[in-house]
């Protein structure tokens, strides 16, 4: 998202909102130049390459994604080639000979290879939902075969590509288990916001930053952000699973004897040890080689994060934390500069590291340590974009802050519904009793020790399992109605919703400040209506298939545009009491049995499905549908393949 | 039991918060390092001696006191923790006050983990007053032990904290790592 030229004599940023990529003269610290290069469609982001510039582009109007290539001079920047690619090219890494460019396509979940000396593309091929960050390992060259890693938005496992200078390219996906030091016994987490991936100088570790979903830590609701460690050599975990039982001497005596003290506070105390960096949202990495640390920018908590990238689990030792955000409004109490961070980059001598923030539109300098041991950080530089701020501003800081007490606990919309998409879990709404105080939260897990180890035994309602499911829905295109929304259609406005959203994303279900929530929800709903980009659709006319599953669909035998009304986002709003499955393992019984009929606009691109997330695919859903929702018992097996390629075009 | 309540509060007393540790390195009123501090960088590294293809039996006390000290892959500074090795067995100690040791992950085979318990009527001065970890290196490891001292809260008064992790781990075909991190 941000670079540095390889001569630092300039930055050039990508700049989603508003299409441009901007250069700055470096130094910057006084008076910068700038200079604005207006892309064909929103560059997500650029590397450069000799004095060339590759930018991603994620959609050209209504057709598909690009790598474009500029010639740089100075600040100016031309297009030199534009090379067509699968929908939404985000990320894009080249190879150390400089010979060969990857791109990940994030929505049509493709990864692929541009010969740069050609401007042709080598191959393009399928991988997992939601591919982003890109590592290409140093080293190599097209003899010896080049190897990559993709990190993912969605899920726990990781990429692994292997390829050369021509040929076809071979995928493997990586099991990399969500913070292992962190998660109950015998469980593997899922992992989300999966955005980036970066290599140690050797090669012989790859760093995939995330947010384990439901790993233990005493306050840690939604889970941990931290950094799970692949050994490359032989694709090995560096973290090991926490032993179902630790195994102990003296701690757990000394633990007890505290508890009685009202001790219990202290991590020690705690069978789970604690995180001692949780990242909100980590959404950039860079590695410092001068101390073998990672830096990352937390866009929740407008931080940049320097880690060892040496230890295990990084986010277990200590680290160092730069803050980023300078000045708040006397209103809403949102920083004027260095909100919501997206992008690093580091100087030529690593002690500077210059960060995008994308609430703000401005780089902040940030003056590194030195070295180990205390360091007082001096306040970071603002350069600012020159773009003017627009009437989303505020809702567009809010929807990427983890830190509005009104609004999270730790955790942004941007946490659970990445650029308006959703993060492909099942979150747990649990109604939570302390005493006379009763408050309902979502939380990501089912193993509650760790919070009752530091507050206490915890009451809840429900039986047969931890709160009730709710699977993120993308959001970004799908809100245009007046109301109702929740799963069970249960908030009349959207404003409703967002208020009740404001209890559910925190710890003990929000704050008593009505006057505040609603001044938020208030800069939150344009925002949400207007600010964020739906998942992009490729124009083109239905393939045969597709329109016999378009007929099918709106036929009055399968009954499905009935509830799923195309004309308004394919959705009725109404809540259907459709005949309930029983309980998924980990859920209790919702004693709420209708639920509203959700949008299917993008839902191919989102599983898993329903309100309980039980079905990973289309065709598992149709397969177990029989006559629960519409009719489709009656479907051939190619009217069932018709009707799903119709659904993935929505 | 009893006499446990009153040995805590009393050590807690003489306890200072973690901040105000980490920042009086001069030292003032803490007692100087006995022996005195040597510098890890001077020591053979614990890998320098190749590991037995074989299991042995885990060393007796005599040939743990023979033993050379030796320099773990990583250890913060100043910390009042040695390594020694023998055969494949490798044993930290470290003469700080210690609240606790847990294997958080990996085998537990061969392991042993040893704080004293207070003696005599000095109960507070004698509590956990060091801590060892003995543990065999074979290709494959993969540990994570947690270290756990006193400290003083900032608004809750004192209890424990988890203050280093040893991390041992032997992936095939790379090379033996110990490491010891600050929390
Ligand atoms: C912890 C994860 C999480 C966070 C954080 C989060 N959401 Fe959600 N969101 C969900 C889930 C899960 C649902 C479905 C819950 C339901 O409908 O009962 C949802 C539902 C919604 C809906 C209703 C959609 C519909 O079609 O009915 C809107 C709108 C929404 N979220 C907006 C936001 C906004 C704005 C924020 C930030 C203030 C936010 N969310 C933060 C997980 C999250
Ligand atoms: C009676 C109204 C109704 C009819 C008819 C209906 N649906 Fe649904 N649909 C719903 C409701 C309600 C849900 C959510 C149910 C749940 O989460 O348990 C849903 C969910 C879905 C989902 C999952 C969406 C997601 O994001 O999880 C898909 C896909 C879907 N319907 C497709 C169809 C198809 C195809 C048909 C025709 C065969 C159909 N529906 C007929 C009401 C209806």
């Amino acid at each position: 998202m941000i670079v540095r030229t390889p001569a630092s004599d300039a930055l050039f940023i990508a700049d989603e909102d508003h299409r441009v990529v901007h250069a700055i003269s470096l130094p910057a610290e006084v008076k910068p130049k700038r200079a604005d290069f207006t892309a064909p469609g929103a560059p997500a982001q650029v590397v450069v390459v000799g004095n060339r510039l590759l930018v991603t582009v994620r959609q050209i109007g209504q057709g598909g994604g690009a790598l474009l290539v500029l010639d740089r001079s100075g600040l100016d920047l031309k297009e030199a080639a534009r090379i067509d690619l699968p929908v939404d090219a985000w990320g894009v890494s080249v190879t150390p000979d400089d010979k060969i460019a990857l791109v990940t396509s994030a929505w049509s979940h493709q990864l692929s290879a541009i010969d740069l000396a050609t401007s042709k593309v080598l191959w393009s091929v399928d991988t997992a939902r939601e591919p982003r960050g890109i590592a290409v390992l140093p080293g190599a060259d097209g003899a010896s075969g080049y190897r990559a890693y993709v990190s993912h938005l969605v899920g726990s496992d990781v990429t692994r590509v292997d390829f050369g200078a021509s040929g076809a390219p071979t995928l493997k996906r990586v099991e990399l288990p969500a913070a292992p030091l962190l998660s109950p016994a015998n469980t593997k987490l899922p992992a989300s916001l999966g955005y980036s991936v970066v290599a140690s100088p050797r090669g012989d570790r790859a760093y995939f930053p995330r947010v384990a979903l439901g790993a233990l830590g005493p306050s840690d609701w939604f889970g941990v952000g931290g950094v799970d460690v692949l050994s490359t050599d032989h694709d090995v975990p560096r973290a090991p699973r926490r032993s179902a039982r630790a195994t102990a001497h003296f701690a757990d005596l000394v633990s007890k004897e505290m508890e009685q003290q009202s001790g219990r506070w202290l991590d020690g105390a705690n069978p789970v040890m604690s995180a001692r960096v949780a990242l909100s949202q980590p959404r950039a990495t860079v590695y410092r080689r001068k101390s073998n640390t990672l830096l990352v920018v937390d866009e929740g908590r407008n931080d940049l994060v320097e880690l060892d990238a040496l230890a295990m689990a990084p986010n277990l030792v200590s680290a160092r934390t730069y803050g980023l955000s300078k000045k708040e409004d006397q209103v809403l109490h949102l920083p004027e500069h260095g909100a919501a961070p997206q992008g690093v980059a580091l100087s030529e001598d690593e002690d500077e590291a210059y960060v995008f923030c994308r609430a703000t539109y401005d780089v902040m300098i940030i003056k590194l340590s030195p070295g180990d041991g205390y360091y007082s950080v001096p306040p970071p530089i603002v350069v600012g974009l020159g773009v003017e701020q627009d009437k989303l501003h505020a809702g567009r800081a809010l929807f990427y802050s983890a830190t509005v007490g009104d609004v999270s606990g730790g955790l942004a919309c941007a946490g659970c519904h990445p650029e308006g998409r959703d993060d492909g879990h099942t979150w747990h709404e649990v109604s939570f009793k302390n005493g006379d105080h009763k408050f309902t939260n979502f939380i990501a897990g089912t193993d509650l020790s760790s919070f009752s180890s530091r507050w206490g035994d915890i009451e809840m309602e429900g039986t047969g399992g931890v709160g009730y499911a709710r699977q993120t829905p993308i959001i970004a295109g799908r809100l245009k109605a007046a109301g109702p929304y929740g799963w069970h259609g249960e908030s009349a406005t959207l404003e409703a919703r967002l208020l009740a959203g404001f209890g559910l994303h925190r710890w003990e279900g929000g704050t008593d400040n009505k006057s505040m929530m609603g001044m938020y929800a208030r800069e939150l709903l344009p925002f949400v209506r207007e600010g964020l980009t739906p998942p992009p659709r490729v124009e083109r006319a239905l393939t045969d298939e597709e329109q016999k599953g378009r007929a099918l669909f709106e036929s009055p035998t399968t009954l499905c545009a009935t509830c799923h009304v195309p004309a308004s986002e394919y959705t009725d709003r109404n809540v259907a009491p459709l005949k309930a499955f029983p309980a998924r393992a980990g859920f209790s019984e919702d004693p709420v049995k209708g639920f509203k009929t959700p949008s299917l606009l993008h839902v191919g691109g989102s599983p898993p499905y329903l309100h309980d997330g039980r079905f990973d695919t289309l065709e598992g859903l149709i397969e177990y549908n029989q006559d629960r929702m519409g009719k489709t018992a009656q479907l051939s097996p190619d009217e069932r393949k018709a009707l799903i390629a119709f659904l993935r075009t929505l | 039991m009893k006499l446990w309540h009153i040995s805590l509060i009393a050590i807690a007393a003489t306890m200072t918060s973690r901040d105000s540790v980490a920042q009086s390195d001069a030292g003032a009123g803490r007692p100087t390092t006995i022996p005195p501090w040597v510098e890890v960088a001077e020591l053979a590294s614990f890998d320098a001696e190749p590991f037995p293809a074989d299991k042995s039996r885990a060393p007796s006390l005599a040939e743990w006191t023979a033993a050379p000290r030796v320099r773990l892959t990583r250890t913060p500074q100043r910390i009042g923790c040695s390594a020694k090795r023998v055969r494949e067995w490798v044993k930290i100690r470290c003469d700080e006050q210690t609240a606790g040791l847990r294997l958080i992950a990996g085998s537990t085979d061969g392991i042993a983990l040893w704080v004293p318990e207070p003696f005599g009527d000095n109960v507070f001065g004698t509590v956990g007053r060091f801590s060892e970890i003995v543990f065999p290196v074979r290709q494959g490891d993969q540990r994570v032990f947690e270290i756990i001292r006193f400290e003083m809260g900032d608004w809750e008064g004192w209890g424990t904290t988890s203050t280093y992790l040893v991390e041992e781990e032997w992936l095939s075909g790379g090379a033996p790592q110990i490491a010891m991190m600050s929390r």
